[in-house]
């Protein structure tokens, strides 16, 4: 039996409780789904002195999909998202990013805001304690060298979120409250700058500050999709993921967003492709020069399962596929 | 300690809680559920599903204490008495079981489908089942059984309306 480590619940019921907590108890950390936290803690990663449930705040449940975009609380859980009927219609990336995620009983517990703040993975790092006690730890957790790249001065835990390329292709912008000493700020980011590449800090979170809740701009005239590549089709980690959003204007496309997941420490934006996708006119040749450059800022290293090679020509044909998917199937 | 009060296979229950026991744990110690299997405990098999609030969750994962104010159904509350619930029935008759561990996450999670989707096609059972893992890899019987369960109740549904 795999045990938890002891620790103290805090159930507030509104989100400046939880955010009160958060500031009075330096160790505590928030707790929404579990799925993902449960298993670190289980393994040892992380023993917070108290966990703070973010489920109880009425402020992280709120989904709406209006004229003016989408807004979508931390809280709201992955199979909510899925079967929205106009998030299904009018942010396909996203429905199909969220139904990726895990298996369906996950995403029955597993909530956005936990699928955006989602641990980095590595095969040395989520393994339990007694595992990684026998080689010593890893700059992650309790070791001096990065085990995947000795030589490295830095840690390449990937980064494994389903939901975050999608959200991203679809131009999120995340709006993070709170902070350390319980000040009651708050900010609001293009989602892709809340990420850093680094496997250890992942993201600008400050200590005691919380994923609000996510916005999308309007839909209109949008198509997305998203596309894994995993070890098992039920319930893997992305090796590779890519998620694709444009519109279609006078036969162009335009406002062209890809971004990268599972191959790097953090999301990445495929500048390259995005360029050559804006205004061009949908063709097979451009499909495939396209995707030839999804890969161009990713730099993934041995720390999944297949090499960095394979996930790299993955990564191209998810690309192509997904292209060729969305411009033959037009708008819905 | 933590008392958490829910719906437990219909019965109201109170039971004190630590504050890191899973739901799985409680269940299967405080109350004897052992219906409830415990595979990896780490959120992958599926062995240990249980319906919370008519869904299918995975128990190793959710905190005993989180049950409060829910309905909780495990495999022990399926049945009437001695008569088996439909997809039970069917899991008997098409020979859906090997070993018998993923048995009780499999019929639960099926439970759940049916109960939102009564016919649902084979892609839709599949993909409702795949969290949960049957190494045995008996899943062809596995899906048989559902789809004869989905048949069965729609036959009930419609003799009940004649």
């Amino acid at each position: 039996m795999m045990v938890l480590p002891d620790f103290q619940l805090v159930r507030p019921s509104s989100l400046s409780e939880a955010l009160s907590a958060l500031a009075e108890n330096p160790g505590a950390m928030p707790v929404a789904g579990g799925t993902d936290l449960l298993v670190s803690m289980k393994h040892g990663l992380f023993s917070p002195t108290h966990l703070v449930d973010l489920k109880g705040a009425p402020e992280l449940h709120h989904l709406g999909v209006g004229e003016e975009g989408a807004t979508i609380g931390a809280c709201v859980r992955l199979s909510r998202i899925k079967d929205h009927p106009l998030i299904r219609t009018r942010y396909r990336a996203l429905s199909q990013a969220a139904e990726a995620v895990a298996s369906p009983p996950l995403q029955n517990r597993g909530t956005l805001g936990g699928n955006v703040c989602l641990d980095t993975r590595c095969y040395y790092y989520n393994q339990s304690d007694f595992w990684r006690r026998s080689l010593g730890g890893c700059l992650k957790k309790d070791g001096p060298i990065c085990r995947a790249a000795p030589a490295a001065k830095r840690c390449f835990a990937n980064f494994s979120s389903d939901t975050v390329p999608a959200l991203i292709a679809l131009g999120a912008r995340v709006r993070l409250v709170g902070g350390p000493n319980g000040v009651k700020s708050e900010r609001t980011l293009p989602l892709e700058e809340f990420f850093v590449e680094d496997g250890i800090k992942r993201n600008v979170l400050l200590p005691g500050e919380l994923v609000a809740d996510l916005h999308l701009p309007p839909a209109e005239n949008l198509l997305s999709g998203y596309r894994k590549y995993r070890q098992r089709a039920s319930i893997d980690y992305p090796l590779v993921s890519v998620a694709v959003a444009f519109q279609v204007r006078e036969g162009r496309i335009r406002e062209a967003r890809v971004a990268v997941g599972a191959m790097a420490s953090s999301p990445v934006l495929a500048l390259e492709t995005m360029e050559v996708l804006e205004g061009a006119l949908p063709a097979p040749e451009l499909l495939a020069s396209a995707a030839e450059l999804v890969t161009k800022r990713t730099k993934p290293v041995g720390n999944q399962a297949g090499s960095p090679g394979h996930r790299r020509l993955m990564a191209r044909v998810m690309c192509r596929r997904l292209l060729k998917e969305l411009l033959e199937a037009g708008p819905l | 300690m933590n008392v958490v009060r829910f719906s437990l296979n219909g019965d109201p229950v109170e039971v004190g809680v630590r504050a890191g026991e899973t739901l799985l744990q409680a269940l299967r110690e405080r109350f004897g559920l052992t219906g409830t299997k415990q595979g990896c405990d780490l959120g992958d098999c599926g062995a240990c599903t249980v319906l919370l609030d008519g869904e299918p969750v995975l128990s190793c994962l959710v905190l005993a204490a989180d049950a409060e104010g829910h309905s909780v159904v495990t495999i022990e509350g399926l049945s009437h008495g001695e008569e088996l619930h439909p997809v039970q029935k069917a899991f008997l008759d098409e020979g859906a079981v090997q070993c018998g561990y993923c048995t009780p996450g499999m019929v639960l999670t099926a439970t759940a489908l049916l109960d939102a989707n009564p016919d649902p096609t084979d892609v839709e059972i599949r993909r409702a089942i795949s969290g949960n893992l049957c190494r045995c890899t008996g899943y062809t019987k596995i899906v048989c059984a559902v789809r004869r369960a989905a048949e069965a109740s729609g036959a009930q549904g419609r003799d009940g309306e004649s």
